[in-house]
């Protein structure tokens, strides 16, 4: 309750002098409206309700402090039916001109209506695949899967100190997600000097991943790359730690969850993870706002996953995005979002969107999980993904 | 040859869980003929009930186990007493459907409380993992091993000592001959779903210490014991142990040796493939009471 | 013509075969009927807004795969828990007849339903030697199996990455938006429901009910049980095939995350809440099953602005509200909606008499 207090008064005043900006128009004051997905309760739950928790907390914040956004937002369950059908309600219904979305499944599904309606729409995958031609309204909140995976496969380039050629075997999720980085990785590792020996699949509800590892363990790799979700991610490195795979394992953005300490234990040491939110643990000036956000409107939740601090992100662009815009409709918004500059306090790398530049924040950074301490620290500052 | 025995041991391992599930699963069906498609979130309620003593309390994590099994006691109890019993006599597709609705209600609940992420028991074994020989096993997964296996034996020993299993069995055999010699059927259903409750506890506590407990993959088990029952025999109890194991070592040596020839999904589609094979050969399973009609 | 609107006698009094085979026994029934389509194709896009579109839309997807199950569960009494693949072969079937051979949009569904119907024959080999449970988990392990054959055969179905659908062209008439597929979707439902309706007053729809009523004394009168039970098993899949493939068009790309089992046992509790074994049965559950989780959503959103803290909570709630509702039928509805409507009809046929 104290801290919630204090928090206001020290960042009311500044809060509200910066949001006052289009809203200073006079006696309007009309709710912009932005639609948005969500998955609370469903397959992706376990991470995307801290992304929702994130998102709503932040535009909470900005409505307590003078802002005027009309959140219109749905648990879709992750069920494509459902996108679809809320879609068509934001779009036709309640006329947003803009939506947040999520899913890899159902942003694939719902492209061809986007580009038909013509409505601005980002969502928190990162599949690159997304943004191919016809693409007039998707853009990206950061660098796609395939950038992190061409990030870490450098990294395995650059510290590599053993004989001949890096091995790396990819271990990925049963779906167009996991599978998305898997062919780039295999036309650009050539290019580098790196071999990918091998491609296993690991889906989520998996219990034990010993048959793809002992399948793995074949092939020798020095290193394991994981693009999967955090409990299988998890289950991987442990089991491979257990089988005797000594590789480096290296993972795309979402192994970087406590949870790799809890399912994995010691295997945890010395995993590297790629991400382009910054840990809930460092000491960037706008982890802090985000760790004010949680405690005011979640008390009793400590730590939050890098989940949360991407929903308060997609929020703040988002906010931002609807200030700058000429007017709050399909196209100002987009004028606004295609031209757009930002940063977030070291959240994430600084925002820019261009003409031919739909990936905002184009940095990467590298962390490295500590077992004594169970935090992720970072080994490298914002690298810049290979083209 | 090494990487046979690992799959094969591994597959072991998994299999206890999918053996214990599939008991659960064969008592229900013994007594009863439901096929109890809410068995997985008995599995994973067990699990998160232990979670929530153990976190609620102070208790030590042997007592929180213990009290989530006696708690799905009792929810096994419930059920039986307010879904099952109103609908005895109709037609079969209503008694599966009531077991679908209840595992949607039981998924509510475990969302309402926790939510659908991740979440971790106290480390209770050793993580380094144990050698034999060429073979690595885990801790947790001997553990599970000998937990399963008790309460096998826990089992075998009611279904032959105690009244009641004696009960179970002759309401099995044969409901009316049961009822006339002055078995309370009622009694013994619900006793039937209250031990299959607590099987699947017992079984959602071992998975959720060696994989932590998440609500959808604890409950795809529920769906993984199809497989195994078909194989040893719906109203087969050692057949439920036989066929859990089968189909945890097969599932395994799939993923092992098959997995790289056609790029991933032979793990997951192999139980499967068995199932529908077994049904086509020798449907009732290998322990399975034949059905014989006779017009 | 001369229109007989009587009041109906209080009782069964036909003298003609003709008369009881006839779906209607006067006049007002079938106008009724008249009316109300009327009312739907004509009146409904003009008042409806596109997103009560798109839930009629979906609505009448359900109602074609839900009559499918119904014929196949409700009448020939062959439990299927893998009725949702089914309808991902459909939609996968039109999306490679249309993308890769070319077909037209008014060829390519129907085709696909008869791919479908070959599917579901297949599937429906066990029947051969297996009876109710048995056959129920066997569907289980089709659902599985044709799961995996759509997120991993990439070369047929392109994986997981979605397999993008030609635009839907009726001649001159590009199929496409809300109110098109409407008038598309409700056609072809009302059609399939046509069809389900008279199937059931031929000889084949009498064998499918003896079947389920009792397959051996059934077989004992000389209804061989095989080939009916595969006829059974190729018409509802026939449906749910065209069902889905007009999905495939409607969206415009299919991807594989629809068709888990999840879908499959939401056609099951569309049986069950309807009424398994009438006509108006699958109608009425497919409405509700389609339509309940929005008006669940929407309440929740709408309490959720109130009380924001209880969010995540009224969230799970729905679930727990959809499991209920299906147990909730169960205990005290068994027989579906469409017997709810009938004791209501009968009610008001009978008044003041009680019978």
């Amino acid at each position: 309750m104290m801290r919630r207090r204090e928090f206001l008064r020290a960042v009311g005043g500044a809060g509200a002098a910066a949001l006052l900006g289009p809203l200073e128009g006079g006696a309007q004051q009309r709710p912009v409206k932005l639609g948005a997905l969500f998955d609370v309760t469903g397959a992706t739950g376990d991470v995307g309700s801290h992304f929702a928790d994130g998102f709503r907390d932040y535009i909470r914040w900005v409505n307590e402090h003078g802002g005027k956004i009309d959140l219109i937002w749905s648990d879709y369950q992750y069920k494509p039916d459902q996108a679809v059908a809320f879609l068509k309600k934001l779009v036709e219904q309640d006329q947003v001109p803009a939506i947040s979305g999520w899913g890899t499944g159902d942003s694939i599904l719902m492209k061809p209506q986007i580009e038909s309606y013509g409505i601005p729409y980002i969502p928190a995958s990162l599949h690159e695949g997304l943004l191919d031609p016809p693409n007039d309204w998707i853009w990206l909140i950061g660098p796609s899967y395939t950038d992190h995976m061409k990030t870490l496969l450098d990294y395995v380039k650059r510290t590599y100190k053993g004989i001949g050629r890096p091995r790396v075997a990819l271990a990925v999720h049963n779906s167009e997600y996991g599978r998305s980085p898997v062919g780039p990785a295999k036309a650009y590792a050539p290019t580098i000097g790196v071999e990918i020996v091998d491609v296993e699949e690991v889906p989520s509800n998996v219990l034990d991943a010993t048959s793809q590892l002992l399948t793995m363990k074949r092939y020798a790799p020095t290193h394991i790359i994981i693009q999967n979700v955090a409990r299988p991610a998890a289950i991987v490195a442990r089991d491979a730690r257990k089988l005797g795979l000594d590789a480096q394992i290296l993972g795309i953005h979402y192994i970087g969850d406590q949870l790799l300490f809890d399912l994995a234990g010691e295997a945890a040491n010395g995993v590297i993870a790629s991400t382009f939110v910054s840990n809930w643990f460092e000491a960037v000036p706008g982890m802090a706002q985000v760790h004010r956000l949680n405690a005011a409107y979640h008390p009793e939740v400590t730590v939050r996953p890098l989940h949360y601090t991407q929903g308060v992100v997609h929020a703040m662009v988002w906010v931002e995005v609807l200030k700058r815009a000429p007017s709050p409709t399909r196209a100002g918004i987009r004028s606004a979002l295609g031209a757009l500059r930002m940063t977030t306090g070291g959240l994430t790398a600084p925002i820019s969107y261009g003409p031919a530049k739909r990936k905002g924040a184009e940095g990467i950074k590298l962390l490295e999980a500590d077992v004594r301490t169970k935090q992720f620290k970072p080994i490298t500052g914002w690298l810049t993904p290979p083209r | 040859m090494t990487i046979f025995l690992q799959l094969v041991v591994t597959g072991v391992a998994v299999g206890m869980v999918y053996a214990l599930a599939a008991l659960g699963f064969v008592v229900v069906y013994k007594a009863s003929r439901v096929l109890n498609l809410a068995q997985g979130y008995f599995l994973a309620l067990g699990a998160f009930g232990a979670l929530l003593l153990a976190q609620l309390t102070r208790l030590p994590f042997a007592l929180a186990v213990l009290g989530s099994l006696l708690g799905s006691l009792l929810l096994g109890l419930l059920v039986e007493r307010l879904l099952l019993r109103p609908l005895i006599g109709k037609p079969v597709i209503a008694v599966i459907m009531v077991t679908v609705g209840l595992a949607a209600v039981l998924r509510g609940v475990i969302l309402l409380r926790w939510g659908a992420g991740n979440f971790g028991f106290p480390q209770l074994l050793p993580e380094s993992p144990l050698r034999a020989g060429p073979l690595i096993v885990s801790p947790v997964h001997l553990g599970a091993l000998v937990i399963s296996l008790l309460m096998l034996g826990v089992f075998v020993a009611f279904f032959r000592g105690t009244t009641l299993g004696v009960a179970m069995r002759a309401v099995a055999d044969d409901q009316q001959a049961a009822q006339a010699l002055g078995v309370s059927v009622p009694r013994v259903l619900g006793a039937s779903w209250a031990i299959a409750a607590a099987v699947a506890a017992t079984a959602g506590v071992v998975v959720g210490s060696i994989n932590g407990l998440n609500a959808d993959a604890l409950s795809f088990i529920g769906l993984k014991v199809f497989p195994a029952v078909i194989l040893g025999g719906l109203d087969s109890v050692p057949g439920a142990v036989v066929g859990g194991l089968a189909i945890g070592v097969l599932e395994n040596l799939a993923g092992g040796y098959v997995d790289p020839l056609v790029g991933g999904g032979a793990k997951e589609v192999a139980p499967f493939l068995v199932l529908v094979l077994v049904l086509m050969v020798r449907p009732y399973g290998l322990f399975g009471t034949v059905e014989i009609e006779r017009v | 013509m001369t229109v007989r609107l009587v009041l109906s006698d209080c009782s069964n009094f036909k003298v003609r075969y003709q008369d009881e085979a006839s779906l209607f026994e006067n006049d007002v029934g079938r106008l009724a009927l008249g009316a109300f389509l009327v009312l739907w194709f004509v009146g409904v896009p003009l008042v409806a807004g596109p997103y009560l579109l798109t839930l009629a839309n979906l609505a009448g997807l359900a109602v074609i795969g839900a009559t499918g199950l119904n014929l196949l569960t409700g009448y020939t009494g062959q439990i299927t828990i893998g009725h949702g693949a089914f309808m991902g072969v459909g939609a996968y079937a039109g999306a490679i007849l249309g993308a890769r051979l070319h077909l037209p949009f008014w060829a390519a569904v129907p085709a696909a339903g008869l791919l479908t119907a070959g599917c579901g024959a297949v599937f429906g080999i066990p029947s051969l030697r297996l009876k109710g449970l048995y056959l129920a988990i066997a569907t289980l392990a089709a659902q599985f199996i044709l799961e995996y054959i759509f997120v991993h055969w990439d070369w047929l179905t392109r994986g997981t990455s979605g397999y993008v659908v030609p635009p839907a062209w009726l001649g001159p008439w590009r199929v496409a938006g809300e109110r098109a597929f409407f008038w598309v979707i409700s056609a072809a439902a009302v059609l399939t429901t046509v069809l389900s309706c008279n199937l059931l007053r031929t000889r084949v729809g009498r064998a499918f009910v003896a079947i389920r009523d009792n397959d051996r004394a059934a077989a004992a009168i000389g209804i061989p049980l095989f080939p009916y039970k595969l006829l059974a098993f190729s018409l509802s899949s026939f449906m749910v095939g065209v069902a889905g493939a007009l999905y495939a068009y409607y969206l415009g790309v299919v991807v594989p995350d629809k068709f888990t089992l999840d879908l499959s046992i939401d056609y099951l509790a569309m049986g069950i809440v309807g009424g398994l074994g009438t006509v108006l049965g699958p109608i009425y559950g497919a409405v509700v099953i389609t339509v309940l989780p929005e008006v669940l959503r929407a309440g929740s959103q709408a309490l959720s602005g109130v009380f924001p803290g209880i969010t995540n909570a009224l969230i799970a709630l729905r679930e727990v509200v959809f499991g209920a509702v299906i147990i909730a039928f169960l205990l005290f509805e068994p027989e579906g909606l469409a017997d709810r409507w009938r004791v209501v009809r009968a009610y008001f046929k009978t008044w003041p008499f009680a019978y």
